[in-house]
């Protein structure tokens, strides 16, 4: 196995040092690279796939320190080349795509300044031949026009060209290796579909074998050779891809699997298998399975360290009961669930009342842009003419891409925003949000929960607090009725009593948006905007979100407007779709009509593009539409 | 979850879990103040000279008004000629330096402070409003800003004080009502960014009133960086007290003020440089130690956001 | 660009406008302008002659209106102390400062930028202690007191330049160097603290990813982005140096601006007065505008086509 191997990594250890201690964000892992190899790092954030990544290019933060039995990369042990001698490896054999396309280029010189310092940095090439590779790159990447495009300016293009610019800017001097961080995660989905597709392609074709780091199974299943989880600075399991989604044996790769919905496997409406707790804190020692603590297969052996277990020739599992983890019986959902009893039909209820809560009628805001005093304006239509009715107890799912103006419609309905035209009802009657009374009328009936659970709470206020003063601005109650109610609805959401005098610093984002669903749900409103609520979470604390929204909904009997571009988790969630675009709406139904038979073409380009956790599936081919993304 | 007689052990397996149950805030601040060197260097000297100032009827040696006109350029007590009576030695008019010195760290206090507060209080109130409501308001308040900045604050300062006289009072005035240029900036900005914040619109949704949002849920984000502010415009004020004495506009003799002493000193300093070094040391002590202040609470401060 | 051009200039003349006001106003706020015009010793009659001869016995937005339309046309008067004209005089003192307030400018970029650098390159080390000392004294150190050090150390001690004066070249060295110390730590934090802006950027991970060398990752990528908003700063803050150019002017003697207004404030010569205030704030907003120029030259994300 070594001697094919690219890459081999033994016992690789970082350690960063923080104001709280060391933290063990990397703690021994192993792993080897095939040539032409494409191995995924799956994991949820702070486990240290991206630190792993960084440790391998030798470009951790001042604070961090990598130590390793061995970092062979080509034969070389990257440990004892100097300063001098690794900047030859970097950007020339290894070379790295990040995560955020807006930010990652230098926004003060020319994409092919920036393309062709690469190559004069580590060859001989003259100005002219850099070109010329660049612009042959930029063409194989799928940029139209490449040539005029290397005098622009990274601000000029949109975030998927400008990842398809990093990957152009990987390949320029032909590396042995590219890593790959996160690099979709920041783009939409028919967007994400195409660079996926072109980077496996490209790595196909040039024979380059690429660590792809990411949190997300399905880009995993369809993209991968090999896969290692991690979990809290360890590999837990690696297998190749058929052998992990089909055998998983470490419970946590099993909870991850089992802890997203996924369309056509998963019950709609029925509650998902979430992981219970968070992921320890990495500052200090450890003792025995990081895991443990939220293992429903813990004993009491977990208590020491296992080993990396031999299952296959390349299916490594560390824990002690590997081999009975894959076929032993599903376990219960998780209790945020339980309060609510689930029946089969759980999906539109069989209630004759069709008297919609909220209704949309011809919803338009025009933005005016470029209101100089000398210049002519011109508008942008985000939200053109929406009309939309939401049934009394049901959930409307509002799917659509960035841009499309489902976030300006959620602002509206909220009173955030004055729409330009058209009008809001709930429950028939219609509100005006521009006068303080029927703003007030609308906030005690509908109430939003955001997507940032960092940025939605105030910093400066105690949990306690952050409920509270609802019911202050309501002038509801007296100070010991509010101090019951809110004991009540935060027990509801899952907030243990030691947390409620807690300031949001000092909670987790699951805790953070169980919180602000809290804060929603004080008032009592019928009704609520969820906008984007799990997108900043992780898939295990997701599903924990998830199973309570659908909790809450159920015994509530509260009406959800879901806004989300996960169409996974929109599946999941609620009982009619509505598909956004350009600020209209393209086509609405019956989840299952939406989901089995899409009528309109970009329902099915949407569709198309879910990753499904499927290996062997393969990333689809999205016919993108180049012009849209300038 | 007990489905095969397993349990989830409560105990974390790492020694320290301690991500959700940190100590509270203001004992991680108290901690980090006591690391920040330059911060406790700057405390220390700060203390000793407020100290000083309080406690100036106590412990200066002299009258710091008592002319004794025989005893006049008395040099300090490391000079050749010095004495004990006179530690650091005596003016022009033979008043004592020290006790001048003691009462003059009053003055400097006192108009820092004061001033600062007039000036916090204008400068915090337009920027909320500039960076909160934005639009038309925020253009009008950015209008002011600019005539402010046009104007040198020296200038200013000089003409006005021409015309109205020097006094404690006046300065404090002037300083009050033209130092807050800083503060609008600073808190305009920060609510801008806070003004994007999900909880200000979660709080828009639950009804609160604009002036709800700007009193309560944004300003008390704003007391961090607005601290390290006032510190570092109580130096400023400081400075400017100094410079307009030292012009012979601030603060009249025969109070005393460091500013005014360098500038009573100035005749003499060729053959006593003494007598302008020594106020002047102590202005650069008390500034530099509020800046340090400032620097630190700036630092502190700024560790103080998400984990 | 052309329109928000235009409408930074409407702007600019409404702050002018302002400050013109301001200036007026308070200067006619001192009490009776023609008996401080006539002297202690005049009598009644002289008193009423020179406000009859001055026009201060016309209504006050008159006399506004008055001063400012000659303003506009860079006629400010006549001086009450000197009997001259006041744009003859601003004239002829203008360079003075103009000189000492762009040597000083330069002095302090000089200093402070690759300090400022080399303090954020070398984060933490020997450079960054040594820059963050010198800029924490600038700060603290009076301006009127450091000058007055310094001639004592170089003009007294080592006789190495002249005390006072506008003779030669050396009589701007001092000035220059108490001037531009105290713009010096600003603008160096600026640089220090965009440069470890700018390092935490994701371009600059990309940059050295790409195995680029050390100094071209420092200068090519992050320099070429902190230095915009420090460009932005240095205009702004030669604005403020005419303004803290009078301390320097009066202890140095430099006949200047500076100097010039401060004798007229001491003289209540208010013609003189009036014009520097409202020259100093064209200064102040001219340089703000070539700041917002600069940067959007420099920064592509601003230019036209951006």
């Amino acid at each position: 196995m070594s001697d094919d191997a690219l890459l081999e990594v033994r016992n690789l250890r970082v350690d960063l040092q923080t104001s709280h201690g060391t933290l063990h964000a990397v703690r021994g892992i192993d792993f080897s690279l095939r040539h032409g190899e494409m191995l995924c790092l799956v994991g949820e954030s702070g486990c240290g796939k991206s630190i792993t990544s960084l440790a391998l290019m030798d470009l951790l933060p001042r604070n961090a320190t990598r130590c390793a039995d061995a970092l062979r990369f080509k034969g070389v042990d990257l440990q004892t080349l100097g300063e001098r001698a690794m900047r030859d490896v970097r950007g020339k054999q290894m070379a790295m795509i990040f995560q955020e396309p807006m930010t990652s280029l230098n926004p003060s010189w020319t994409l092919g300044n920036q393309l062709c310092e690469t190559l004069r940095a580590h060859t001989d090439a003259t100005w002219a031949q850099a070109r010329d590779r660049a612009v042959w790159l930029l063409e194989k990447v799928g940029i139209p026009s490449a040539s005029e495009r290397l005098n622009q300016y990274p601000h000029q293009l949109s975030g998927g060209l400008r990842q398809r610019v990093m990957i152009a800017m990987a390949l320029m001097c032909g590396p042995d290796l590219i890593i790959a961080d996160e690099p979709t995660t920041a783009l939409d989905v028919t967007i994400q579909a195409q660079i996926l597709h072109l980077l496996r392609d490209l790595q196909r074709e040039f024979r380059t074998a690429v660590i792809f780091i990411t949190h997300d199974l399905g880009v995993v299943a369809r993209i991968a050779d090999r896969v290692a989880v991690m979990y809290a600075g360890e590999i837990v399991e690696t297998a190749p891809v058929r052998e992990l989604f089909e055998r998983p044996e470490h419970p946590y790769t099993r909870g991850l699997l089992e802890c997203i919905p996924v369309p056509g496997k998963t019950a709609p409406g029925q509650p998902l298998q979430a992981i219970p707790g968070v992921v320890p804190n990495l500052v200090g020692t450890l003792l025995g399975c990081a895991f443990r603590n939220r293992c429903a297969y813990a004993v009491e052996d977990c208590r020491k360290a296992p080993p990396l277990a031999a299952l296959g020739p390349e299916h490594g599992v560390r824990c002690v009961r590997a081999g009975h983890i894959s076929n032993a019986p599903p376990l219960q959902p998780d209790e945020s669930a339980k309060s609510a009893e689930f029946t089969p039909a759980s999906r539109l209820p069989a209630k004759a009342e069709d008297e919609p809560a909220l209704e949309l009628i011809s919803l338009t805001k025009v933005f005016r842009l470029g209101r100089g005093l000398f210049r002519p304006p011109w508008e942008i239509r985000a939200v053109d003419e929406v009309s939309l009715r939401v049934k009394r107890g049901t959930s409307l799912g509002l799917v659509g891409e960035s841009g499309c103006g489902k976030t300006t419609l959620a602002r509206m309905l909220l009173g955030l925003m004055p729409p330009t035209a058209g009008s809001i009802l709930i429950e028939g009657k219609k509100i005006d949000t521009t006068d303080s009374a029927g703003h007030r009328a609308l906030t005690s009936r509908m109430q939003p929960i955001f997507q940032d659970p960092y940025s939605s709470l105030n910093p400066r206020r105690t949990v306690f607090d952050l409920v509270e003063v609802a019911l202050r601005l309501h002038k509801v109650g007296t100070p010991e009725s509010r101090k019951r109610d809110v004991g009540e609805m935060l027990d509801r959401v899952g907030m243990p009593a030691r947390t409620h005098h807690q300031y949001p610093g000092q909670l987790s984002g699951g805790q953070r948006q169980r919180v602000a669903i809290a804060r929603a749900l004080i008032l009592r409103p019928k009704i609520l905007i969820c906008d984007e609520p799990t997108s900043a979470l992780d898939v295990s604390v997701q599903a924990q979100i998830l199973n309570l929204l659908l909790t809450l909904k159920k015994d509530l009997g509260l009406t959800y407007l879901f806004i989300s571009h996960n169409l996974s988790v929109v599946e999941h969630i609620v009982d009619e779709v509505a598909v956004m675009r350009g600020g209209v709406i393209v086509e609405r139904g019956d989840c299952a009509q939406i989901f089995h038979a899409p009528r309109h073409p970009y329902t099915r380009t949407l569709l198309a593009s879910i990753l499904t956790p499927e290996p062997g599936l393969g990333v689809p081919d999205i016919a993108g539409d180049q012009r849209t993304e300038d | 979850m007990d489905s095969d007689g397993l349990h989830i052990p409560e105990v974390s397996p790492f020694e320290s879990e301690r991500l959700f149950d940190q100590p509270p805030a203001w004992r991680r601040l108290i901690t980090r103040v006591l690391r920040h060197r330059g911060m406790m260097i700057g405390l220390a000297i700060l203390g000793i000279i407020v100290l000083a100032a309080i406690l100036a009827p106590v412990i200066s040696p002299h009258d710091p008004y008592a002319q004794e006109l025989s005893r006049r350029l008395t040099p300090p007590i490391w000079h050749e000629n010095g004495g004990w009576t006179y530690i650091l030695g005596t003016d022009k008019l033979g008043q004592d330096y020290l006790s001048r010195l003691l009462f003059g760290a009053r003055v400097s206090l006192v108009i820092g402070v004061v001033s600062i507060m007039i000036s916090g209080t204008i400068g915090v109130a337009l920027g909320v409003l500039a960076g909160y409501l934005g639009g038309r308001v925020d253009a009008v308040i950015n209008y002011f800003l600019t005539v402010r900045l046009s104007m040198p604050v020296i200038l200013v300062a000089l003409a006005s004080a021409s015309v109205l006289g020097g006094s404690v009072k006046v300065v404090i005035l002037l300083l009050g009502f033209l130092l807050w240029d800083r503060f609008l900036i600073v808190s305009r900005a920060v609510t801008r960014q806070l003004r994007e914040a999900e909880f200000i619109a979660a709080a828009r949704s639950l009804g609160a009133s604009p002036l709800f949002i700007m009193l309560r849920e944004i300003l008390p984000n704003l007391l961090g960086p607005l601290m390290v502010v006032a510190t570092l415009e109580i130096a400023h004020a400081i400075l400017l007290e100094a410079t307009l004495s030292f012009l012979g506009l601030g603060v009249q003799p025969p109070m005393p003020s460091w500013g005014l002493m360098v500038a009573e000193g100035k005749a003499y300093m060729f053959f006593q440089p003494w007598i302008i070094l020594i106020p002047g040391v102590m202005l650069v002590l008390l500034v530099l130690a509020i800046n340090l202040v400032g620097d630190g609470l700036r630092d502190v401060t700024a560790l103080d956001g998400r984990n | 660009m052309l329109n928000f051009l235009l409408q930074r200039l409407s702007v600019a003349v409404a702050v002018l406008f302002t400050v013109a006001l301001i200036a007026f106003s308070l200067l006619h706020l001192s009490g009776d302008l023609a008996a401080a015009i006539a002297g202690p010793e005049a009598t009644v009659e002289t008193i009423e002659h020179v406000r009859h001869q001055y026009g201060l016995d016309r209504p006050m937005p008159t006399q506004f209106f008055q001063w400012l339309g000659s303003a506009v046309r860079l006629d400010f008067g006549r001086s009450f102390y000197f009997e001259s004209s006041v744009r003859e005089l601003v004239w002829q003192r203008m360079p003075i400062t103009l000189i000492l307030g762009v040597v000083s400018l330069l002095l302090a970029l000089i200093v402070a930028i690759p300090l400022g650098v080399l303090a954020a390159v070398f984060r933490d080390g020997v450079i960054d202690r040594f820059s963050m000392f010198i800029s924490v004294i600038g700060q603290a150190m009076p301006n009127f007191w450091f000058a007055l050090v310094l001639i004592l150390v170089f003009a007294v001690e080592l006789k190495w330049l002249p005390v006072a004066g506008n003779a030669s070249w050396k009589n701007f060295v001092l000035p220059s160097i108490a001037l531009s110390y105290h713009a010096m730590p600003a603008l160096m934090r600026l640089t220090r603290s965009g440069m470890l802006d700018v390092f935490s950027a994701d371009y600059i991970r990309t940059a050295r990813a790409k195995g680029l060398p050390g100094f071209t990752v420092v200068v090519k990528h992050a320099l070429r982005n902190a230095i915009i908003p420090v460009v932005a700063l240095a205009a702004v803050e030669l604005g403020f140096m005419l303004g803290g150019s009078i301390v320097i002017e009066a202890i140095f003697s430099l006949q200047g601006l500076g100097q010039l207004a401060w004798d007229s404030i001491a003289r209540n010569d208010f013609p003189v007065v009036q014009a520097i205030v409202l020259i100093i704030a064209v200064f102040y907003i001219a340089l703000s505008l070539l700041g917002d120029a600069l940067s959007a030259l420099l920064d592509p994300r601003l230019r036209k086509n951006g």
